[in-house]
């Protein structure tokens, strides 16, 4: 009896610190997807995996790396070929995300319309190493690649970040010229 | 033992911005970057833009969860099988083997054997996840293969080696018809089996490894065989040789 009821106890506080990390995973997924309600699914797919594997987690405060690195190993196995076969004609990335209500400060925008228009892989970069705040070591984990490489991906990532907000801010005063 | 003094690298630059540096090598680093102002005002401006980064992003925290990802909704939705979800998957599983033949074709070769068998287990192990037949719909869905493959297809009852039958789906490939079944274990790990007739070509085969997915592929009596696993597990040569063995006294 009270067994079954730790077990279920510690059931109820990984469903708590699952449910906590949610909105970081939506995040991520936008990121990954580029499109909120096919991140939406995607969100749900790893949520359902997550929810029969919260045993490899006992003990871990927060989940987000853990469910990062599902997302991304679905969206690399899944989701971008089923993307590939649906989105066929697309060939404009689109606008970064944002809904009415929830337009970022005007300093802040054009970063985060900056973010928009960097390639998958910096913007990932970007989002675990910049906005999570995830150390090298656990990105590289996510992203199943060495840390060397994360290393000169965040540095490119960031050049590149940096050059299109530049590159933004001044248009017309270099048509001037 | 790390040098606290050793030159300042690029790697150092970037956990500078994202503040991983040890209290030491952090003196270290501002030292440098104070006689090199160039370089500062590069780090400088990372930061921010990280900065503004974070506050721009943030707002997509706040916004509501929707029900759907409530633990209980997302219980009873892995319990559920409705025909929407199912449809929808045959027609990605449709498209998808339309685009897996396309995208092979651009490499102006069809693999033929064996090597086909692979490829086309493999496209269809990503396309139809999630989306599997109710388990009574299985001897129909055997019988149905068995006419369109043009010989009895009885999938093997793995249940001795604790994998359950859930589910199946009848396909087509670049070769014609083939079956799919799938197997779950108690703790929820999925393998799949993917079965076809061969013509001409390795009628009979050993098993061997698939090259880019934890599974095994043979032939045996004309049919081209594959068991692919969703996440590797230690004793699937054993279970696909278990396989392999059913079938051959089934035929």
């Amino acid at each position: 009896m009270t067994l079954r009821k730790a077990k279920t106890e510690l059931t109820d506080d990984a469903h708590i610190r699952l449910q906590a990390a949610i909105p970081a995973l939506r995040r991520y997924a936008r990121v990954l997807t580029r499109d909120p309600s096919q991140a939406d699914d995607l969100v749900q797919d790893c949520l359902e995996r997550a929810l029969t594997r919260l045993h490899q987690v006992r003990g871990q405060p927060d989940l987000r790396a853990w469910l990062f690195t599902i997302a991304h190993r679905l969206n690399v196995n899944h989701w971008r070929r089923f993307r590939r076969v649906v989105s066929w004609g697309e060939t404009t990335p689109p606008e970064p995300l944002q809904e009415a209500g929830q337009i970022p400060h005007l300093e802040w925008q054009e970063v985060v319309h900056a973010f928009g228009r960097l390639s998958d892989d910096h913007r990932q970069i970007m989002m675990l190493v910049g906005v999570e705040g995830l150390q090298y070591g656990v990105v590289a984990e996510i992203l199943d690649l060495p840390i060397g490489t994360v290393m000169s991906r965040l540095s490119r990532a960031r050049a590149a970040l940096h050059s299109l907000v530049e590159h933004e801010e001044r248009p017309t005063l270099r048509r001037v010229k | 033992m790390i040098q606290p003094d050793r030159p300042v690298t690029e790697d150092d630059l970037q956990a500078w911005v994202d503040g991983f540096l040890s209290p030491e090598r952090l003196r270290t680093v501002e030292n440098w970057l104070e006689s090199h102002p160039e370089t500062l005002r590069r780090v400088m401006t990372w930061r921010d833009e990280r900065d503004a980064l974070r506050k721009g992003l943030e707002p997509e925290l706040r916004e509501p969860v929707p029900a759907r990802f409530g633990i209980s909704n997302l219980r009873q939705r892995r319990g559920r099988h409705s025909n929407m979800p199912r449809m929808a998957a045959s027609i990605a599983l449709a498209l998808s083997i339309g685009f897996g033949s396309g995208w092979f074709l651009r490499d102006r070769r069809v693999p033929v054997g064996l090597a086909a068998v692979e490829q086309e287990a493999a496209i269809v192990r990503e396309a139809s996840k999630g989306s599997t037949m109710t388990e009574s719909n299985v001897a129909q869905l055997a019988a149905w293969g068995g006419k369109a493959l043009g010989r009895p297809v009885q999938p093997p009852d793995l249940s001795a080696a604790g994998y359950h039958l859930v589910g199946g789906q009848l396909v087509t490939t670049d070769h014609g018809p083939a079956c799919v079944f799938f197997y779950n274990d108690d703790s929820g790990a999925r393998i799949s089996l993917f079965v076809r007739p061969m013509y001409g070509v390795d009628v009979t085969a050993p098993m061997r490894p698939m090259r880019h997915l934890p599974g095994y592929l043979w032939a045996q009596n004309g049919l081209g065989v594959s068991m692919v696993a969703d996440t590797s597990i230690s004793s699937l040569h054993a279970l696909a040789d278990h396989a392999r063995d059913l079938m051959a006294k089934a035929s």
